[in-house]
């Protein structure tokens, strides 16, 4: 999974582009740990990801959790419509968070 | 199917129940009624019954039926399990085993002694007048049952399916959303609730495992089947339940007990996604919370929906089934197959010893090192394929019981029969062969040796007599003793017969050993009475050529007075042997390996013809090359091989020491067989024949002859024909 990351005035920004699914969810978690380390806020920003699977949300899902027990502000934005459709399929269509304040 | 071989596997199956029935009523006989033991002979009744009814055999049907039921009432606490009542089942296991029998040369439709049968049946009668009507009872309380049933449906109109998935079903290249994706073709999906109590945070994550559990709504047309299809291919390790629109309550209750999760959490999700409105979620928790732990059978009757005679069938067709799939641990194997085995077996260890010998000869490090590898798995799986053919002897110690009892009551004594040992093994080849010999020893103990209970009680013995069997093993042999605590032998008895027979001559001295092994010459009986049972033809000679047929030997022990031990010493087989391989000359010999007490090079010295000072004893030993008569000279420095069988041991003058190895028994043509001390041959890795050697008869020509010049003839006399015995 490709990442790019950016800071903006205390604010981390990782993009996850193209594919999050079981061929790459190995990498892609140590790129996820990576990122929430890099402050005490982070957006993932979904609007990039082409591909998903299940693995793929679970991954997500996880990462979510682990922000939580890492008190770091965490949020997902933007998600492509294949996320979406992903998560609602899923039965979490409430995962994402609104975006306050657009980049 | 082959209807031949499935009622081959019946009759089969059929005897070890009957067997186990056997000795479970036996036991309580002993001990007195237990639990466990009425339930093994109805689990045996009940089983058998079920299968004679697969094949139609009415007649067996009915009478299982009947010892069922009266078992039943026993079980149930309305009968009691009596002394009469055991000797009844006792019986009837012996009508029903000539019913087995009977289907066994192909007698299908009817019972053979339906007299018999008859009687046993009004003895078993009384409490079985109720068993046709309960019968009936049961099926229309079943179909009434089933109507009861609706009222406590759900409101849920739609199917409820629970995914628990493997966890590797996302590494076999499946995804959970491809199954909703189908799911919905077939119609609905109308809500899905996800489950992550299990997924933990990214740290301790393994991304690659599925963590999820799934709970789907599904509305359709489509009957169960089709959406069991739906989930086929994933079904291995996967938890799927499928709940129908308007489920009765139980059955949600049901599911919840099933799940990991607990009953309120699952109960939630359950709301969430609408399989269960709140009101019955609160109804099945309360079911819960008022019955605790007890099983769901007794819910069912409490609440009385359903009466107890169906939940106590359906409970009991539940235990029946575990019982038996419990048992599922044993896997029938021809034994032609095994010796199929067994052969290449023994082919694939003299390959393995070839490619050694080639390997070593070539001197390349890497071949030599795999092929010890080889070597050592070879050796495995020699194990291993021995080990199959091994079994307890116990297997042949349990048809002993019934014999000692049935027997002593027809004589009119008391005897028990104690047994230990029972898991030393031997090879299934032999536990046949073994039978017989065994069984004459017993009857002979049970009529000659034990005393009636007048005559022990003057003689301030226990009244009941004690017949015991012990086994064990001994350096490469297994050891089977039958011991009696009655009047032992009466050696002027013995010799009186003996010498009215012509068997020995009157004046004759003969130690108190020679006198014993009279009783094993051809002929031969001391009873007083000829009885049905023993002394009429099969005497003690006849044991003794089965137990030498089978390369084993007997010994009897006895003190007058106090009782008599008859051993018996039989090899464990060996097709394969672990040998120790030396040279005389350029020829090769192999002794089996667990009979090599030790190697030293020998004290020319120390050497006197037939004996050697070794540790300061003297040890009778044997000169292989004169035995053999080997022409090249001897080396100059010769070894000595001490072997050792049971308490006799024998020391071997060898040439050469050559070290460990596998030998693969062949057996000796017939022109072979009457040497004395040959045993077989075996094939070396350098494709060289070596003779194994027979150490039991090595040591006895040992000790009975230590002239060297004798030792020449001894070789080629056959069993028959005695060596006298050279000073």
């Amino acid at each position: 999974m490709r990442m790019n990351i950016s800071k903006a005035g205390g604010k981390v920004r990782a993009h996850l582009g193209e594919a999050l699914d079981i061929s790459s969810v190995l990498e892609a978690k140590e790129q996820l740990s990576k990122a929430l380390r890099k402050g005490s806020q982070i957006d993932f920003d979904l609007s990039g990801l082409a591909e998903i699977d299940t693995a793929g949300v679970q991954l997500l899902l996880s990462t979510r959790r682990q922000a939580r027990a890492d008190k770091v502000d965490c949020r997902f934005l933007r998600p492509s419509p294949e996320v979406l459709r992903a998560f609602t399929l899923l039965g979490r269509a409430d995962f994402f968070d609104e975006s306050v304040h657009a980049n | 199917m082959d209807m031949a071989a499935a009622r081959a596997t019946l009759v089969q199956e059929s005897r070890e129940l009957l067997s186990e029935m056997e000795n479970a009523l036996l036991e309580m006989e002993r001990n007195g009624t237990s639990e466990e033991g009425v339930h093994a002979v109805f689990r045996a009744a009940h089983t058998i019954k079920g299968s004679a009814g697969l094949f139609g055999l009415e007649h067996v049907v009915r009478f299982t039926h009947s010892m069922e039921s009266v078992l039943d009432g026993v079980r149930a606490g309305r009968a009691e399990m009596s002394a009469e009542l055991l000797a009844l089942m006792v019986d009837c296991g012996d009508h029903l085993s000539s019913l087995i029998d009977a289907v066994e040369q192909g007698i299908l439709d009817r019972d053979p002694d339906s007299e018999r049968a008859g009687a046993l049946l009004d003895r078993l009668s009384p409490p079985v007048a109720d068993s046709g009507s309960r019968a009936l009872t049961e099926r229309v309380i079943e179909t009434r049952a089933e109507e009861i049933a609706s009222p406590r449906a759900v409101l849920n109109d739609a199917w409820h399916i629970s995914l628990r998935l493997a966890r590797d079903v996302l590494k076999s290249g499946m995804d959970p959303m491809s199954f909703l994706n189908y799911l919905s073709g077939l119609g609905e999906v109308l809500a899905v609730e996800l489950l992550e109590d299990d997924l933990p945070p990214l740290s301790e994550l393994d991304p690659e495992i599925l963590h999820l559990g799934i709970e789907v709504r599904f509305s359709s047309e489509a009957t169960r089947q089709q959406i069991e299809a739906a989930f086929e291919f994933v079904s291995e390790g996967s938890l799927i339940r499928i709940l129908p629109p308007h489920a009765r309550i139980e059955e949600y209750l049901e599911f919840l007990r099933t799940m990991p999760e607990s009953d309120r959490r699952l109960g939630e999700i359950l709301v969430a996604c609408g399989a269960l409105t709140p009101n019955e979620l609160e109804k099945v928790l309360a079911f819960q919370r008022e019955s605790g732990e007890k099983p769901i059978g007794k819910i069912f009757v409490e609440e009385r929906i359903v009466p107890p005679v169906v939940v106590e069938t359906a409970l009991r067709k539940q235990a029946v089934t575990k019982a038996s799939s419990r048992d599922i641990r044993v896997v029938k194997v021809e034994a032609e197959k095994l010796d199929i085995l067994i052969d290449l077996v023994g082919e694939l260890v003299i390959a393995s010893a070839a490619a050694r010998v080639a390997a070593l000869g070539e001197g390349a490090k890497a071949s030599a090192e795999a092929v010890g590898t080889l070597a050592t798995l070879v050796e495995e799986i020699r194990d291993s394929a021995l080990g199959l053919r091994m079994v307890p002897i116990g297997e042949v110690f349990q048809r002993f019981p019934r014999m000692v009892r049935d027997i002593s009551r027809d004589l009119g004594k008391s005897v028990e029969l104690v047994i230990s040992g029972a898991e030393a093994e031997l090879d299934k080849s032999m536990v046949d062969r073994i039978a017989d010999p065994l069984t004459h020893i017993v009857r002979n103990s049970l009529d000659h040796g034990l005393e009636t209970e007048a005559v022990r009680i003057a003689a301030g013995k226990p009244a009941q007599g004690t017949i015991s069997f012990n086994a064990y093993h001994e350096t490469g042999s297994i050891v089977i003793e039958v011991s009696d605590d009655g009047a032992g032998i009466r050696r002027d008895k013995v010799l009186a017969k003996a010498i009215e027979r012509g068997i020995a001559q009157a004046g004759q001295e003969l130690t108190d050993r020679e006198i014993l092994n009279l009783v094993f010459e051809a002929g031969f009986s001391t009873a007083d009475s000829v009885s049905d049972l023993s002394g009429r033809g099969v005497g003690m000679d006849v044991v003794r050529r089965n137990v030498e047929a089978l390369r084993g030997e007997i010994e009897l022990q006895s003190v007058e007075g106090q009782g008599t031990t008859t051993r018996l010493r039989l090899p464990l087989t060996l097709a394969i042997i672990d040998g120790f391989h030396f040279l005389v000359g350029k020829s090769s010999y192999v002794v089996p390996l667990d009979m090599v007490k030790e190697c030293a090079d020998l004290v020319e010295s120390d050497l006197h013809g037939g004996i050697v000072r070794f540790r300061g004893e003297p040890l009778p030993v044997i000169q292989l090359r004169k035995l053999f008569s080997v022409d090249e000279p001897p080396s100059r420095r010769r070894s000595l091989v001490v072997a050792q069988h049971g308490s006799q041991r024998v020391g071997l003058v060898v040439d050469q020491l050559a070290g460990e190895l596998q030998a693969v028994i062949k057996p000796l043509g017939p022109m072979f067989r009457n040497l004395r001390a040959v045993g077989g041959t075996t094939i070396l890795g350098n494709g060289s024949v070596a003779l194994i050697l027979d150490i039991p008869r090595l040591a006895q020509i040992a000790v009975e002859t230590s002239a060297e010049r004798d030792l020449g003839r001894t070789i080629f006399f056959s069993k028959k024909q005695e060596v006298p015995s050279c000073n």
